[in-house]
């Protein structure tokens, strides 16, 4: 009889075996694809994507959407893989031509060999962020470097903006730090916290641009900030706070990220 | 030939086309050709000048001729719901007459741009007559001729089992619409090889399903219709392979042997 063990490691050998051409499946969290609705014509913007070292420089990611019940479909280059090893936060945009409502559509990411057209790396269905032109996080979140007499991240609200701020006598001027996925997805969900109880707090910061557009995208992960008015009670606020930081962690699968970061970085230790 | 002003159908005047095509789909009579200019039911379509209206004896002919008068703007137009049924009506003679001159009119989506609203909104935009002959010619110019040799009134397989592979986009993939013509274009007799509609040995049935293999390891979106022939199973397409393409595949199995 074989044991339980034995028997995992019997169905990952043939499971390799039968993966004759090495082609690699990317996992959910290695692409981040937002589609932007609200402007015309709409766009596709690859926010994040880790190609692993094995990945030749040379080879040619492309994106395909598609929507069965239409027939629309829909191919864009995203010019070689090279950029995204360097920078996985590159995020490069391409207009839809064909479709004039993206919204249900399946996208398929794949990474090509440029001469003989094999496939290296492909992901099927891959989950989309659908965000208007101004909910985009980085549009009223900036980030800066300055020195922080000890402290490694704090963030600032000003009537121009709110601000991470990050320690500059760290490596590369605190860029290094920042760059590094694990340190983003644990700053993103207590930076937008803070932001959203200073801009509910304080009235002068909700009529500028920066407010406005920081309005917009509360409203799109926790709808019931349109519903939050002067009188309404401290622990209302609290729970539409709880809610936006919740949803931006789900939407951006914050845990499974760190998730697969860890194990990478840690070998299956 | 008599030159028209290009109308397209309004709400109203989908209605009562849709309506008389359910109530002409097994006894035709008589297109309702006096829809086409009636103002309650039609309006100018914008961008777009006059078309001359004639028969047609080949589909490729009429998507020439309706993809010039459409101009750049083709592929925006070709999915415009009000336009595509206006010519299909217009080109009656070509869609409504089958190839022994008797009127049959079909299914709807032939004639409109159909949903089937019971199931997901399902489109069959690509059976429609007129949308399908401009959609190969736009596309891929001289080549498309190859889904597009026959009479005006009827759809070639070609034509069915290429649109239908949605989520692989075959419909919009050169390298294959370059492969079908170089193994299915007979040049000497301006119509298909015989064997190339069927779902028999090395027919488009089969080169479909191939594709669904080679999928798993090919991006085709990329690759060169000679490079996509090469990759076809020889003892089954080597009839409708080009001789230099055989020469060239049997050279680099010899060269791999070796």
């Amino acid at each position: 009889m074989i044991e339980p063990q034995k028997k995992v490691e019997l169905r990952k050998s043939a499971r390799k075996r039968l993966n004759y051409t090495n082609l690699r499946h990317l996992s959910e969290g290695d692409v981040r694809l937002t589609v932007i609705t609200d402007a015309m014509p709409p766009s596709l913007r690859i926010d994040y994507l880790s190609l692993g070292k094995r990945i030749p420089d040379d080879a040619e990611v492309s994106v395909e959407a598609y929507r069965g019940s239409t027939g629309e479909y829909e191919r864009f280059d995203f010019g070689n893989a090279t950029t995204f090893k360097s920078n996985p936060h590159f995020g490069p945009m391409r207009q839809f031509r064909r479709v004039d409502d993206p919204i249900g559509m399946t996208y398929r990411l794949k990474v090509t060999d440029e001469l003989t057209g094999r496939l290296i790396a492909e992901i099927d269905r891959v989950k989309t962020i659908m965000a208007g032109a101004d909910e985009n996080p980085h549009e009223f979140i900036r980030v800066r470097y300055r020195p922080l007499g000890g402290e490694l991240w704090r963030i600032t609200v000003e009537e121009d903006g709110a601000f991470i701020e990050i320690e500059k006598s760290l490596p590369v001027e605190g860029i290094y730090l920042w760059d590094d996925p694990k340190f983003q997805c644990m700053i993103y969900p207590a930076a937008l916290r803070l932001i959203a109880e200073k801009l509910m707090n304080e009235e002068r910061y909700q009529d500028t641009e920066w407010g406005r557009k920081c309005m917009t995208f509360l409203r799109s992960l926790a709808p019931s900030f349109a519903d939050i008015e002067k009188n309404s009670s401290p622990e209302e606020l609290d729970q539409c706070i709880d809610q936006a930081a919740r949803t931006f962690a789900n939407r951006h699968n914050l845990v499974g990220r760190i998730k697969q970061t860890l194990s990478r970085e840690l070998g299956g230790k | 030939m008599t030159d028209v002003q290009i109308r397209r159908f309004n709400l109203k005047g989908l209605e009562a086309f849709s309506h008389w095509l359910d109530e002409n789909r097994t006894q035709p009579g008589e297109p309702p050709i006096a829809l086409l200019d009636d103002p309650n039911l039609t309006e100018v379509a914008p961008n777009l000048g006059s078309i001359g209206i004639k028969t047609f004896t080949n589909k490729y002919e009429m998507g020439k001729h309706v993809l010039v008068a459409l101009g750049s703007n083709w592929e925006a137009h070709i999915n415009d719901a009000g336009l595509m049924p206006w010519l299909s009506l217009a080109f009656h003679t070509s869609t409504m007459l089958n190839s022994k001159g008797q009127l049959f009119i079909g299914t709807a989506s032939r004639h409109v741009l159909a949903l089937d609203i019971g199931w997901k909104n399902y489109s069959h935009c690509r059976r429609h007559l007129v949308r399908s002959a401009v959609f190969f010619i736009g596309h891929y110019g001289e080549k498309g001729r190859v889904f597009l040799a026959k009479h005006p009134c009827e759809a070639s397989k070609l034509e069915e089992q290429v649109p239908a592979r949605i989520k692989k986009g075959l419909a919009y993939c050169h390298s294959l619409a370059e492969a079908i013509y170089q193994l299915y274009w007979d040049e000497g007799r301006e119509t298909y090889r015989r064997g190339s509609r069927g779902e028999g040995r090395g027919g488009i049935v089969r080169l479909i399903k191939i594709l669904e293999q080679l999928d798993v390891t090919f991006d085709i979106q990329t690759i060169t219709g000679e490079q996509l022939i090469a990759l076809l199973p020889k003892l089954e397409f080597e009839h409708f392979m080009p001789k230099e393409s055989v020469k060239t595949q049997k050279r680099a199995e010899l060269t791999a042997a070796a």
